[in-house]
């Protein structure tokens, strides 16, 4: 049987017959990953954007924002808005008409990362009770697998683009200039690593071949100076301590190639 | 072009600055915007496409041909072609402006620009899907909505009777305006897409809106039809670059 | 001479080439349908446009010899999802039906379809109508059509086809009945 059939109709025994000796189908390593790519400040129509792409996996970010009024107690969170977008442009999997349940999943990582990451102070303008609220819309362009990763980053990114206008007072009220010097600044940066558990072997970075075949997902989430920040993991298979612990050196490893292309 | 201004929400109000538009300082008025295109952008779909005219960008991928899911009783003996149209959040359109640009009526014009040159007999029993997202618009998108289309299926090698490019013309004080921009399109009083086919010389899809008169209606059209042809030499020329890269000639 | 063209491009006059894939005639004329390269054949008579394998656009068709996998099985016929077509992987999957007459060509009234099919088998049959709304009519009535892979219900190693009717995993010894293609 051809090699393309024969991936086709065995996709699992197709993946085993790599990674028994150490390798993936696309020529990586178990530990390797896709090269990926920062890309920020192309789309004029918002006030921050962002592009990232993790081999084939490519996720678009614009920022807006608008003012508020939050009355009421100091602010503790960013008011930060996410919405992701997966349409079926980007995956035959998604089909036309329901959001897909990986766009909510994807909008509550964004979001309690970014609430917590940016400093509200940052956004809190000088006249009462007003400040800056944030909306960050993510459409994915391509899914070839580890959204997670590539999400929360071009989150960060786009954010650390976004340019806010000065606000002047007058007697006609409140307006909007045009020069835009006001950053978002953030309290720390942190990125995700993922991983895919294969018949309890790891991979990290999985594409979409990978991921259909993974018994379950591990993220780690790790900080600038190397320490790690947090872990999540889906699916139902049992996930041993060890495992989890390679999962964490090998993010490590990984973290900061991913801050470097964050800081450029 | 100044910078767009964009709606901060009711508690402040926005500088409305007098802009120079992209036309008057250099762009002639029977002038295309320079076009940039290319092919498998989506490298996992059947086939896909990206355009961008200057700040209007739109990407389009295809699906298919699909199996039909059933339901409604369909031909069998032809493909079924069904075209979403999406826009992000941030293209620069206002909502008064989303609402003239109602997107199901332009996911129709699409659909039935597209079936004037698909060879829907070929594939029996299937559906072939067009997503488009417009990620910027700044005027034209729906003409660069068909050409992308076009370009996305050639390039999922869905078999076609000829290529088709699209192009559009408004008329704003008076003056016909090829390929206009978002600013011109909103100063317009009316105007008018037509989306051309490449090797038959014929239209296929006459799109019109505002007014026009009768014979500005015949000179639009001519002009359209000449930025039209221009945009298909580019659609022909992408397709046999990558053609090439393919197969490493 | 082998060049490249594109859809619409024009490959000659009607009567110089021959019906192909990738071409259509209209009026007088012959067009290319897709982008490729020109292929003649011995006399230079253009007989295709060739499209690179892998970036074929397909359908099954009536004729074409499809791969697929069992999903269930009633008395009367077994589901399946169509992966391969002539040899070319499916964007997408297509469903298809063989229904106990289409099974084999001898003793059809005596077909038995538990006998022949199980969920999970991997078959090859003929598409033999477009069937109605949701799925293709196949066959495997022909001898080198039908189950070339299947799984051993006890312990799920691949089976070893021993004759037309049976297969035999190599680790129980056991013996299931099932419709072989011959290979």
């Amino acid at each position: 049987m051809e090699v393309k059939v024969f991936e086709r109709v065995h996709p699992r025994e197709y993946f085993n017959l790599f990674s028994e000796k150490g390798i993936r189908p696309d020529g990586r390593s178990l530990t390797g990953s896709r090269k990926t790519a920062v890309r920020v400040g192309s789309i004029r129509t918002a006030l921050g954007s962002a592009m990232v792409k993790c081999g084939s996996t490519t996720m678009l970010c614009g920022t807006t924002a608008k003012v508020i009024n939050p009355t009421g107690a100091k602010v503790e969170f960013a008011p930060i808005d996410v919405n992701v977008e997966l349409l079926p442009l980007c995956s035959a999997k998604y089909r036309p008409g329901r959001k897909p349940e990986e766009s909510y999943h994807l909008q509550e990582l964004v979001a309690q990362h970014v609430r917590r990451l940016v400093q509200p102070s940052s956004l809190e303008l000088e006249f009462e009770d007003m400040m800056w609220s944030l909306s960050l819309d993510i459409y994915c362009l391509e899914d070839d697998g580890n959204m997670d990763d590539a999400t929360l980053l071009v989150a960060m990114a786009a954010l650390k683009d976004t340019r806010l206008p000065e606000i002047l007072s007058s007697e006609e009220g409140y307006h909007v200039t045009k020069s835009r010097t006001r950053t978002v600044d953030f309290r720390e940066l942190i990125v995700p690593v993922s991983f895919g558990v294969v018949d309890s072997r790891v991979v990290v970075d999985p594409d979409s071949s990978e991921e259909a075949l993974c018994e379950s997902k591990v993220t780690i989430f790790v900080d600038e100076k190397g320490s790690f920040r947090g872990l999540s993991k889906s699916g139902g298979s049992v996930t041993s301590k060890d495992l989890l612990s390679t999962c964490s050196k090998l993010a490590v490893q990984r973290a900061p190639a991913l801050f470097s292309q964050l800081s450029n | 072009m100044g910078l767009r201004e964009f709606d901060y929400g009711p508690l402040v109000s926005v500088e409305r600055g007098t802009e120079v538009t992209t036309r008057e300082r250099k762009r002639q008025w029977n002038e295309l915007r320079p076009l940039f295109m290319r092919t498998r952008m989506v490298s996992h779909a059947a086939g896909s496409s990206y355009l961008e005219a200057e700040n209007s960008k739109v990407i389009c991928s295809v699906n298919g041909p699909l199996a039909n899911t059933g339901g409604r009783t369909e031909a069998i003996e032809r493909a079924k072609i069904s075209c979403y149209i999406s826009r992000t959040k941030f293209c620069g359109l206002e909502d008064d402006e989303l609402e003239k640009r109602a997107t199901t009526e332009y996911e129709g014009i699409v659909c039935r620009a597209l079936e004037s040159i698909v060879r829907v007999e070929q594939y029996p029993k299937s559906t072939i899907e067009v997503h488009v997202l417009v990620i910027e618009d700044d005027g034209s998108t729906l003409s660069a909505a068909i050409t992308c289309a076009c370009l996305a299926l050639a390039d999922a090698k869905i078999e076609l009777r000829e290529l088709m490019a699209c192009c559009s013309v408004v008329n704003a004080n008076g003056q016909l305006l090829l390929d206009p921009t978002l600013d011109e399109e909103k100063e317009a009083s009316g105007s008018v897409l037509v989306s051309y086919l490449a090797t038959s010389g014929k239209v296929s899809t006459v799109f019109q809106t505002g007014q026009l008169a009768y014979d500005e209606m015949a000179q639009a059209v001519e002009l359209t039809i000449s930025g039209a042809r221009e945009i298909a030499v580019l659609v022909r020329n992408c397709l046999r670059q990558r053609e090439s890269k393919d197969r490493g000639l | 001479m082998a060049r490249i063209v594109t859809p619409g491009s024009i490959l000659g006059k009607a009567g110089e080439v021959s019906d192909g894939l990738g071409c259509y005639v209209e009026g007088d004329e012959a067009f290319s349908s897709v982008t490729g390269i020109t292929h003649q054949d011995g006399r230079g008579r253009l007989i295709s446009v060739d499209v690179i394998r892998e970036r074929k656009a397909i359908v099954p068709l009536v004729g074409s010899v499809v791969t697929c996998r069992v999903l269930r099985i009633n008395s009367r016929f077994a589901t399946v999802e169509i992966l391969v077509v002539d040899g070319i992987p499916l964007r997408s999957v297509f469903r298809g039906i063989i229904r106990v007459q289409d099974v084999r060509e001898f003793e059809v009234d005596q077909v038995d379809i538990p006998k022949s099919f199980r969920p999970g088998d991997i078959v090859v049959a003929e598409v033999i109508s477009l069937g109605d709304k949701q799925y293709h009519s196949l066959s495997t009535a022909k001898d080198e059509h039908g189950v070339i892979h299947a799984l051993c219900s006890q312990s799920g190693e691949a089976m070893v086809p021993i004759n037309s009717e049976q297969m035999q995993c190599p680790k129980t010894q056991i013996n299931e009945w099932r419709k072989v293609a011959k290979s």
